[in-house]
Protein backbone atom coordinates (compact mmCIF):
# COMPACT_ATOMS: atom_id res chain seq x y z
CA UNK A 1 0.00 0.00 0.00
CA UNK A 2 2.78 2.41 0.94
CA UNK A 3 4.63 1.73 -2.31
CA UNK A 4 1.43 2.27 -4.23
CA UNK A 5 0.89 5.68 -2.60
CA UNK A 6 4.50 6.68 -3.13
CA UNK A 7 4.30 5.81 -6.81
CA UNK A 8 1.06 7.75 -7.32
CA UNK A 9 2.37 10.84 -5.51
CA UNK A 10 5.60 10.62 -7.51
CA UNK A 11 3.69 10.51 -10.79
CA UNK A 12 1.57 13.47 -9.70
CA UNK A 13 4.60 15.59 -8.80
CA UNK A 14 6.40 14.72 -12.03
CA UNK A 15 3.25 15.27 -14.10
CA UNK A 16 2.65 18.66 -12.52
CA UNK A 17 6.09 19.94 -13.47
CA UNK A 18 5.69 19.48 -17.21
CA UNK A 19 6.52 22.35 -19.56
CA UNK A 20 3.88 25.02 -20.12
CA UNK A 21 2.19 24.94 -23.52
CA UNK A 22 3.62 27.44 -25.98
CA UNK A 23 1.50 29.93 -27.88
CA UNK A 24 0.53 28.72 -31.31
CA UNK A 25 -0.10 30.91 -34.31
CA UNK A 26 -3.80 31.01 -35.21
CA UNK A 27 -5.00 29.61 -38.49
CA UNK A 28 -5.12 32.40 -41.08
CA UNK A 29 -8.09 31.58 -43.29
CA UNK A 30 -7.79 34.79 -45.33
CA UNK A 31 -10.18 36.03 -48.01
CA UNK A 32 -10.06 32.89 -50.13
CA UNK A 33 -12.82 31.25 -48.09
CA UNK A 34 -16.54 31.32 -48.97
CA UNK A 35 -17.00 34.19 -46.53
CA UNK A 36 -13.94 36.46 -46.29
CA UNK A 37 -12.21 35.91 -42.96
CA UNK A 38 -9.72 38.78 -42.84
CA UNK A 39 -11.47 40.48 -39.94
CA UNK A 40 -11.51 37.22 -37.98
CA UNK A 41 -7.80 36.75 -38.65
CA UNK A 42 -7.04 40.21 -37.32
CA UNK A 43 -9.31 39.75 -34.30
CA UNK A 44 -7.55 36.48 -33.53
CA UNK A 45 -4.20 38.29 -33.46
CA UNK A 46 -5.64 40.91 -31.10
CA UNK A 47 -6.87 38.22 -28.67
CA UNK A 48 -3.65 36.28 -28.94
CA UNK A 49 -1.68 39.35 -27.89
CA UNK A 50 -3.32 38.99 -24.47
CA UNK A 51 -0.98 37.35 -22.00
CA UNK A 52 -3.47 34.76 -20.77
CA UNK A 53 -4.48 33.44 -24.17
CA UNK A 54 -2.74 30.40 -25.66
CA UNK A 55 -4.73 29.80 -28.84
CA UNK A 56 -7.67 31.41 -30.58
CA UNK A 57 -10.27 30.08 -32.96
CA UNK A 58 -12.64 32.45 -34.68
CA UNK A 59 -14.77 33.14 -37.71
CA UNK A 60 -16.67 36.12 -39.05
CA UNK A 61 -19.81 36.65 -41.08
CA UNK A 62 -22.23 39.55 -41.59
CA UNK A 63 -23.80 38.89 -38.16
CA UNK A 64 -20.58 39.49 -36.26
CA UNK A 65 -17.21 38.15 -35.16
CA UNK A 66 -17.20 34.89 -33.18
CA UNK A 67 -14.10 34.18 -31.11
CA UNK A 68 -13.09 31.43 -28.71
CA UNK A 69 -9.75 31.78 -26.90
CA UNK A 70 -8.08 28.92 -25.07
CA UNK A 71 -6.88 30.31 -21.77
CA UNK A 72 -3.81 29.30 -19.72
CA UNK A 73 -4.79 26.86 -17.02
CA UNK A 74 -4.11 29.04 -13.99
CA UNK A 75 -5.76 32.07 -15.59
CA UNK A 76 -9.02 30.14 -15.89
CA UNK A 77 -9.87 31.62 -12.47
CA UNK A 78 -10.42 34.98 -14.22
CA UNK A 79 -12.38 33.77 -17.24
CA UNK A 80 -15.03 36.46 -16.79
CA UNK A 81 -12.47 39.25 -16.80
CA UNK A 82 -10.56 37.75 -19.75
CA UNK A 83 -13.77 37.51 -21.82
CA UNK A 84 -14.62 41.09 -20.98
CA UNK A 85 -11.19 42.51 -21.81
CA UNK A 86 -10.95 40.43 -24.99
CA UNK A 87 -14.35 41.67 -26.09
CA UNK A 88 -13.35 45.28 -25.39
CA UNK A 89 -10.07 44.97 -27.31
CA UNK A 90 -11.71 43.51 -30.40
CA UNK A 91 -14.71 45.84 -30.23
CA UNK A 92 -12.32 48.82 -30.14
CA UNK A 93 -10.73 47.68 -33.41
CA UNK A 94 -14.06 46.81 -35.09
CA UNK A 95 -16.60 49.23 -33.64
CA UNK A 96 -19.23 48.45 -36.28
CA UNK A 97 -19.21 44.69 -35.77
CA UNK A 98 -20.96 42.67 -33.10
CA UNK A 99 -18.27 40.74 -31.23
CA UNK A 100 -18.92 37.45 -29.46
CA UNK A 101 -16.21 36.05 -27.18
CA UNK A 102 -16.68 32.72 -25.43
CA UNK A 103 -14.24 30.66 -23.39
CA UNK A 104 -16.43 27.56 -23.55
CA UNK A 105 -14.51 24.51 -24.80
CA UNK A 106 -17.46 23.34 -26.86
CA UNK A 107 -17.60 26.67 -28.73
CA UNK A 108 -13.84 26.40 -29.25
CA UNK A 109 -14.23 22.94 -30.79
CA UNK A 110 -17.09 24.02 -33.04
CA UNK A 111 -15.24 27.12 -34.25
CA UNK A 112 -12.17 25.00 -34.96
CA UNK A 113 -14.31 22.71 -37.14
CA UNK A 114 -15.85 25.70 -38.92
CA UNK A 115 -12.40 27.21 -39.59
CA UNK A 116 -11.22 23.97 -41.15
CA UNK A 117 -14.35 23.68 -43.26
CA UNK A 118 -13.98 27.26 -44.44
CA UNK A 119 -10.34 26.69 -45.33
CA UNK A 120 -11.15 23.52 -47.26
CA UNK A 121 -14.31 25.10 -48.74
CA UNK A 122 -16.49 22.17 -47.72
CA UNK A 123 -19.26 24.33 -46.25
CA UNK A 124 -21.97 26.34 -48.00
CA UNK A 125 -22.67 29.94 -47.08
CA UNK A 126 -26.17 29.06 -45.89
CA UNK A 127 -25.03 26.23 -43.64
CA UNK A 128 -22.26 28.47 -42.30
CA UNK A 129 -24.71 31.14 -41.20
CA UNK A 130 -27.16 28.64 -39.64
CA UNK A 131 -24.25 27.03 -37.79
CA UNK A 132 -23.18 30.42 -36.47
CA UNK A 133 -26.74 31.18 -35.32
CA UNK A 134 -26.76 27.92 -33.37
CA UNK A 135 -23.39 28.80 -31.85
CA UNK A 136 -24.65 32.22 -30.81
CA UNK A 137 -27.57 30.58 -28.99
CA UNK A 138 -25.14 28.28 -27.19
CA UNK A 139 -22.91 31.18 -26.21
CA UNK A 140 -25.88 32.87 -24.57
CA UNK A 141 -27.27 29.74 -22.90
CA UNK B 1 -11.93 15.56 28.85
CA UNK B 2 -13.43 18.83 30.08
CA UNK B 3 -12.95 19.81 33.72
CA UNK B 4 -16.70 19.87 34.50
CA UNK B 5 -16.95 16.20 33.68
CA UNK B 6 -13.82 15.37 35.65
CA UNK B 7 -15.50 16.45 38.92
CA UNK B 8 -17.83 13.45 39.00
CA UNK B 9 -15.07 10.94 38.37
CA UNK B 10 -13.45 9.03 41.21
CA UNK B 11 -9.64 8.75 41.33
CA UNK B 12 -9.84 5.08 40.38
CA UNK B 13 -11.86 5.96 37.33
CA UNK B 14 -9.35 8.67 36.45
CA UNK B 15 -6.53 6.18 36.68
CA UNK B 16 -8.44 3.79 34.49
CA UNK B 17 -9.09 6.48 31.90
CA UNK B 18 -5.41 7.36 31.77
CA UNK B 19 -4.59 3.69 31.27
CA UNK B 20 -7.19 3.33 28.54
CA UNK B 21 -5.91 6.42 26.80
CA UNK B 22 -2.40 5.01 26.80
CA UNK B 23 -3.52 1.86 25.01
CA UNK B 24 -5.96 3.53 22.67
CA UNK B 25 -5.00 3.36 18.98
CA UNK B 26 -4.11 6.74 17.53
CA UNK B 27 -6.23 7.87 14.60
CA UNK B 28 -4.00 7.85 11.48
CA UNK B 29 -5.00 11.38 10.44
CA UNK B 30 -2.31 11.90 7.82
CA UNK B 31 -2.96 8.52 6.19
CA UNK B 32 -6.70 9.17 6.14
CA UNK B 33 -6.15 12.57 4.54
CA UNK B 34 -3.97 11.11 1.79
CA UNK B 35 -6.48 8.35 1.10
CA UNK B 36 -9.38 10.82 1.01
CA UNK B 37 -7.38 13.13 -1.27
CA UNK B 38 -6.53 10.35 -3.72
CA UNK B 39 -9.93 8.64 -3.92
CA UNK B 40 -11.86 11.92 -3.83
CA UNK B 41 -9.57 13.21 -6.56
CA UNK B 42 -10.13 10.09 -8.62
CA UNK B 43 -13.90 10.56 -8.35
CA UNK B 44 -13.48 14.15 -9.53
CA UNK B 45 -11.26 13.07 -12.45
CA UNK B 46 -13.93 10.54 -13.40
CA UNK B 47 -16.59 13.27 -13.23
CA UNK B 48 -14.43 15.57 -15.35
CA UNK B 49 -14.10 12.76 -17.88
CA UNK B 50 -17.87 12.33 -18.03
CA UNK B 51 -18.31 16.09 -18.53
CA UNK B 52 -15.72 16.16 -21.31
CA UNK B 53 -17.46 13.22 -22.96
CA UNK B 54 -20.82 15.00 -22.77
CA UNK B 55 -19.63 18.21 -24.41
CA UNK B 56 -17.43 16.46 -26.97
CA UNK B 57 -19.84 13.86 -28.28
CA UNK B 58 -23.25 15.35 -27.45
CA UNK B 59 -24.96 18.66 -28.02
CA UNK B 60 -23.95 20.23 -24.69
CA UNK B 61 -21.72 23.19 -24.00
CA UNK B 62 -19.16 23.06 -21.22
CA UNK B 63 -21.61 24.83 -18.93
CA UNK B 64 -24.75 22.82 -19.69
CA UNK B 65 -22.80 19.54 -19.54
CA UNK B 66 -22.62 19.96 -15.76
CA UNK B 67 -26.19 18.85 -15.12
CA UNK B 68 -26.08 15.45 -16.89
CA UNK B 69 -22.65 14.84 -15.33
CA UNK B 70 -24.04 15.24 -11.82
CA UNK B 71 -27.00 13.04 -12.77
CA UNK B 72 -24.70 10.26 -14.00
CA UNK B 73 -22.52 10.44 -10.88
CA UNK B 74 -25.58 10.30 -8.60
CA UNK B 75 -27.05 7.40 -10.56
CA UNK B 76 -23.80 5.42 -10.40
CA UNK B 77 -23.30 5.99 -6.69
CA UNK B 78 -26.92 5.00 -5.91
CA UNK B 79 -26.43 1.85 -7.97
CA UNK B 80 -23.16 1.03 -6.17
CA UNK B 81 -24.82 1.71 -2.81
CA UNK B 82 -27.61 -0.71 -3.70
CA UNK B 83 -25.10 -3.41 -4.59
CA UNK B 84 -23.22 -2.76 -1.34
CA UNK B 85 -19.99 -1.83 -3.11
CA UNK B 86 -19.90 1.85 -2.22
CA UNK B 87 -19.62 1.10 1.52
CA UNK B 88 -16.34 -0.71 0.97
CA UNK B 89 -14.83 2.20 -0.91
CA UNK B 90 -16.13 4.54 1.80
CA UNK B 91 -14.46 2.39 4.47
CA UNK B 92 -11.16 2.88 2.70
CA UNK B 93 -11.44 6.48 1.55
CA UNK B 94 -13.53 8.15 4.28
CA UNK B 95 -14.18 11.79 3.43
CA UNK B 96 -12.96 11.20 -0.12
CA UNK B 97 -16.21 9.43 -0.92
CA UNK B 98 -18.40 11.56 1.36
CA UNK B 99 -17.54 15.05 0.12
CA UNK B 100 -18.29 14.75 -3.63
CA UNK B 101 -21.89 14.58 -4.79
CA UNK B 102 -21.62 10.78 -4.74
CA UNK B 103 -21.52 10.86 -0.93
CA UNK B 104 -24.73 12.85 -0.84
CA UNK B 105 -26.45 10.30 -3.08
CA UNK B 106 -25.07 7.49 -0.95
CA UNK B 107 -26.46 9.01 2.25
CA UNK B 108 -29.96 9.21 0.74
CA UNK B 109 -29.92 5.78 -0.87
CA UNK B 110 -28.46 3.95 2.12
CA UNK B 111 -31.00 5.51 4.50
CA UNK B 112 -33.83 4.55 2.13
CA UNK B 113 -32.60 0.95 1.92
CA UNK B 114 -32.09 0.70 5.66
CA UNK B 115 -35.62 1.84 6.58
CA UNK B 116 -37.50 -0.04 3.86
CA UNK B 117 -38.88 -2.55 6.36
CA UNK B 118 -40.77 0.24 8.15
CA UNK B 119 -42.94 0.90 5.10
CA UNK B 120 -42.64 3.17 2.13
CA UNK B 121 -44.22 6.31 3.61
CA UNK B 122 -43.03 6.42 7.21
CA UNK B 123 -39.96 4.27 6.64
CA UNK B 124 -38.40 5.25 3.33
CA UNK B 125 -40.09 8.64 2.96
CA UNK B 126 -39.54 9.68 6.56
CA UNK B 127 -35.96 8.56 6.94
CA UNK B 128 -34.53 9.16 3.48
CA UNK B 129 -33.39 12.70 4.28
CA UNK B 130 -32.31 12.07 7.87
CA UNK B 131 -28.65 12.39 6.92
CA UNK B 132 -28.99 14.38 3.74
CA UNK B 133 -31.42 16.84 5.30
CA UNK B 134 -28.69 18.57 7.29
CA UNK B 135 -26.61 18.93 4.11
CA UNK B 136 -29.52 20.59 2.33
CA UNK B 137 -30.33 22.89 5.27
CA UNK B 138 -26.76 24.05 5.86
CA UNK B 139 -26.05 24.25 2.15
CA UNK B 140 -29.05 26.50 1.59
CA UNK B 141 -28.30 28.64 4.64
CA UNK B 142 -24.64 29.01 3.67
CA UNK B 143 -25.58 29.94 0.10
CA UNK B 144 -28.04 32.52 1.44
CA UNK B 145 -25.47 34.10 3.76
CA UNK B 146 -22.79 34.22 1.08
CA UNK B 147 -25.26 35.77 -1.36
CA UNK B 148 -26.01 38.47 1.22
CA UNK B 149 -22.29 39.16 1.72
CA UNK B 150 -21.77 39.33 -2.05
CA UNK B 151 -24.73 41.66 -2.52
CA UNK B 152 -23.48 43.96 0.22
CA UNK B 153 -19.95 44.00 -1.24
CA UNK B 154 -21.22 44.75 -4.74
CA UNK B 155 -23.87 47.30 -3.78
CA UNK B 156 -21.95 49.26 -1.15
CA UNK B 157 -18.40 48.09 -1.45
CA UNK B 158 -18.25 48.91 -5.15
CA UNK B 159 -16.58 45.60 -6.09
Amino acid sequence: MKHFLAIIIGIMILGGCGPQAETIQPLQVGNQAIVAQEKADEAKQILLSMEEVLEVKGVVNDQGIYLAPRVKHFDRFHLNDIRKRGHENVAKRFPKETVHVSTDKKIYMELEKLEQELKKKTISEKRFSTKLKELEEKMKG
Amino acid sequence: MSSSKMKNVTPTQQAYQRLAQKHELKRPVAKNCIRAFLIGGLICVFGQGIQTMFFTFFDFTERTAGNPTVAVLIFLSVLLTGFGVYDRYAQFAGAGTAVPVTGFANSIASAAIEHRTEGYVLGVGGNMFKLAGSVIVFGTVAAFLIAIVKTILIQWGGL
